[in-house]
Parts: structure tokens; sequence; C-alpha cells
């Protein structure tokens, strides 16, 4: 049987031997994957491309260290989660995004979304909006696995792998996500 | 019935994307019937669950899949790096074929060849001549060129100066000069003046003897 599309391996063996294209091709499957999940992590679409371009940069950096047999996903994956933790730490310290934070909130996007950025704009009702914007308020660990399971639906086993930690660590900060979010919402309805 | 939460816990994203056994399933069931926490837990899962599902893929904006891509291909190595280990092995060939090493009276190492201690202080001593040579060249060439240049300022000096010195003589001159003519000219209006004056004498003397000498009868005599 003739197959037409290379394996995530052949290309990683091509674009090591020096085959640009190969590794274009081999960006180009996973690009998409990886913007959208920088992109809901980030909910800033130029954060996200930063984002997006470093996680690449890392994977071609160490590429040729890459072990794995059929694995190149959650490799690439754990490489996002790693570089993910690491944008959102320096984002933190640098006070310039909290300045843009507190713009944000004094004109009144409560919302929690960059309405600045044209391309991003999709149709949500009000609920699923209120759910984000609570997502939005948990901690970068519990929205990770959030994210991690969800949408990109991994097992347990693959989320404590892809965050190097352990199997009940995950299961507990699902848990005390959920927890915050339903005592975020009481707290809305109260008020 | 007191609820732990713990199956719950443990189960909520099964229990949500319906992966659970039918018996785990029941528990669970029964669980967010009886505990409102469980009931608000797993109603948050489903909203997430739901935002997951109805979450439309965003396109990557066009982007420089290549722009941080620097590494030169992977190849074997090509002539020119063998051509540069030849040459730096033939460098290196070269120094070590100079090298010399003698122990008599102390370790002597030495790169160019067998030079005797005579004969390198010979030819330090040339160089130090040479050096010395050029140096003298330099200072001499060094020293025309300030007394030329020394030479031509005194003599654009010596110009100006005369220069300034004649055209002082020159008004002095010109000052006695028309002191002088302006002095001569008043003595010889008043030599004038004298002449005129003895000249009306005279006459008048004359005319007086004339005057006598026809009081006398004498004939005139005097005009």
């Amino acid at each position: 049987m003739l197959t037409l599309t290379k394996t995530d391996e052949q290309l990683i063996s091509l674009a090591l031997n020096g085959s640009q294209r190969s590794w274009v091709r081999l960006v180009k499957r996973y690009e998409k994957l990886i913007y959208n999940y920088c992109l809901r992590m980030s909910r800033n679409p130029s954060e996200a491309m930063d984002l997006m371009q470093e996680v690449f940069l890392a994977v071609y950096r160490n590429l040729p260290s890459y072990q794995g047999k059929n694995q190149f996903r959650a490799w690439l994956m754990r490489i996002t989660a790693n570089k993910t933790i690491d944008f959102q730490r320096h984002k933190e310290r640098n006070p310039q995004h909290y300045a843009e934070n507190f713009d944000e909130s004094e004109l009144g996007h409560s919302d929690g979304y960059h309405h600045s950025e044209p391309d991003y704009q999709y149709a949500q009702s009000d609920h699923q909006k209120q759910v984000e914007k609570l997502m939005q308020s948990l901690p970068l660990e519990q929205r990770m696995v959030i994210e991690l399971k969800f949408f990109q639906h991994c097992t347990f086993e693959e989320i404590a792998m892809q965050l190097n930690t352990p199997v009940n660590t995950v299961k507990t900060r699902l848990y005390s996500a959920l927890n915050k979010l339903r005592d975020q919402m009481e707290k809305q309805h109260v008020l | 019935m007191s609820c732990d939460h713990k199956l719950i816990a443990d189960h909520v994203s099964d229990y949500i994307e319906d992966k659970l056994p039918a018996y785990l399933k029941q528990q669970c069931d029964a669980q967010v019937q009886q505990c409102p926490h469980c009931r608000l837990t797993v109603q948050k899962a489903q909203d997430i669950f739901r935002l997951a599902q109805d979450w439309e893929e965003q396109p990557v904006p066009d982007w420089s899949r290549m722009q941080h891509i620097v590494r030169p291909a992977l190849r074997p190595m090509a002539w020119p790096n063998w051509a540069a280990l030849a040459c730096s092995l033939l460098a290196v060939c070269l120094v070590v074929l100079q090298l010399e090493v003698r122990v008599d009276n102390g370790l002597h190492i030495s790169f160019g060849g067998s030079q005797s201690e005579a004969r390198l202080q010979e030819l330090l001593a040339q160089e130090l001549q040479n050096y010395q040579n050029q140096q003298n060249l330099a200072l001499a060439t060094r020293l025309d060129e300030y007394t030329e240049l020394q030479n031509l300022n005194n003599r654009l000096l010596l110009g100006e100066w005369l220069d300034r010195n004649r055209e002082e003589r020159q008004d002095d001159l010109n000052f006695l000069m028309s002191g002088w003519e302006s002095q001569r000219s008043l003595d010889r209006q008043r030599v004038n003046q004298q002449l005129n004056i003895l000249a009306e004498n005279q006459i008048d003397s004359n005319a007086y003897l004339n005057t006598l000498l026809r009081t006398v009868g004498l004939p005139q005599g005097v005009n």
C-alpha cells in the first residue's frame, strides 16, 4: 500500500538531514493545534503567536535529542506546556502586562477579551463567555489541566507526563479548578 | 447521608464524557442527585466540556516558519574543510620542523633553526643599527624641514618689517618736506615784502635827490 503522507518521525529525520521543506511540513501539521492552545492560554492573538513561535523554536533546537517512537505529539505538547509556564511567569514579572490588564478593566472590557484584534472573534453565548472568563481567573496550572483534559482530550496519565507531575496531583488540580469555578459562580449568583 | 465528594472528584471528567462503567455511572448519578456540591461540580465540568466542544479552531496567521532556522544542513564534511585541515597540519609541521631543542647548559627551545647565539646577537645588533639609521635619517629630514620653515618665516617677517619701516620713513620725509616748503614759502613772501619796501624807499630817495638837484640847478641824473 502506497503511503503519501510521511510520518512525524520521517519528517523529523529529513529535517535533521537539512530538509527545510520537511520541517515546514511538520510545523504546518501541528501549528494550528499549538496556536489554538496558546490562544486559549494567553487570550491574546499576538501573544499566542509569540508563544507558538517560541515553542517551535524550542522544538527545532531540541529536535536532535528527540528519541521518541510515535510520540512526537506528546513531546511537542510537553514543550508547549513548559513554554507556556515560562511565558506566563515572564508576563507576570513584566509590569507592562499589569498595566495592559489594568487599562483593559478600566475601559470596561470585563469579559477578558482583547478586542483590539479583529481576527479573533467567534460566536459565543453569554454563558460561554462567562464560563471562559471564570476559567481565566484560575491559576495557570489548573487552567492547563482543564485545557489538556477537555480541549486536548488527554488522559490523566498523559497530562501527568506532559506536566511532569503525579497523576493524583493532576486529578486534584482538576477538582480544585472545578470547585473554584463553582465557588465563583455561587458568588456571582449572590451578587 | 454525608458526602465526601470523592467519587465525583475521581471520576468527574469520565462521568460527563460518559466513559464510566455502568455501575460507577449509577453511583455517580445517585451522588449528583443527593449532593448539591457534587451537582455543581459536575455542572461546571459540563460547562467547560461544552465550551471545549463549541470552540472554533482559529486559523493561524501568516508567519515565517523558517525565520529562526539558521542551522546549516547536516552533510558530510565537504572538501574545503579537508583543505583547511591539511593547511593547518602543514603549518604545524613547518613550525615543528624548525623547532630546535637543546639541553646543553639548560633547556633551550628555538623556532628559528640552528642559529648560534653570536649570530643572533649579530642579527640583533644589525637590526638595531638599521633602526638607529632610520631614526637618524628621519630626525635629519625633520630638522631640515623645520629649518626651511623657520627661514621662510624669518624672511617673511623681515620683509614685513622693512615694508613697515619704509612706509614710516616715507611718511616722516613727506611731513618734513611739507613743513620745509611751507616755511620756504613764508620766507619768500617776507623777502618779497622787504624788497618791495626797499624799492619804494629807493624810489622815494631818488625822487628826493632829483628834487634837491633841481633846487640847486643841476640837471637830473637819478631816475
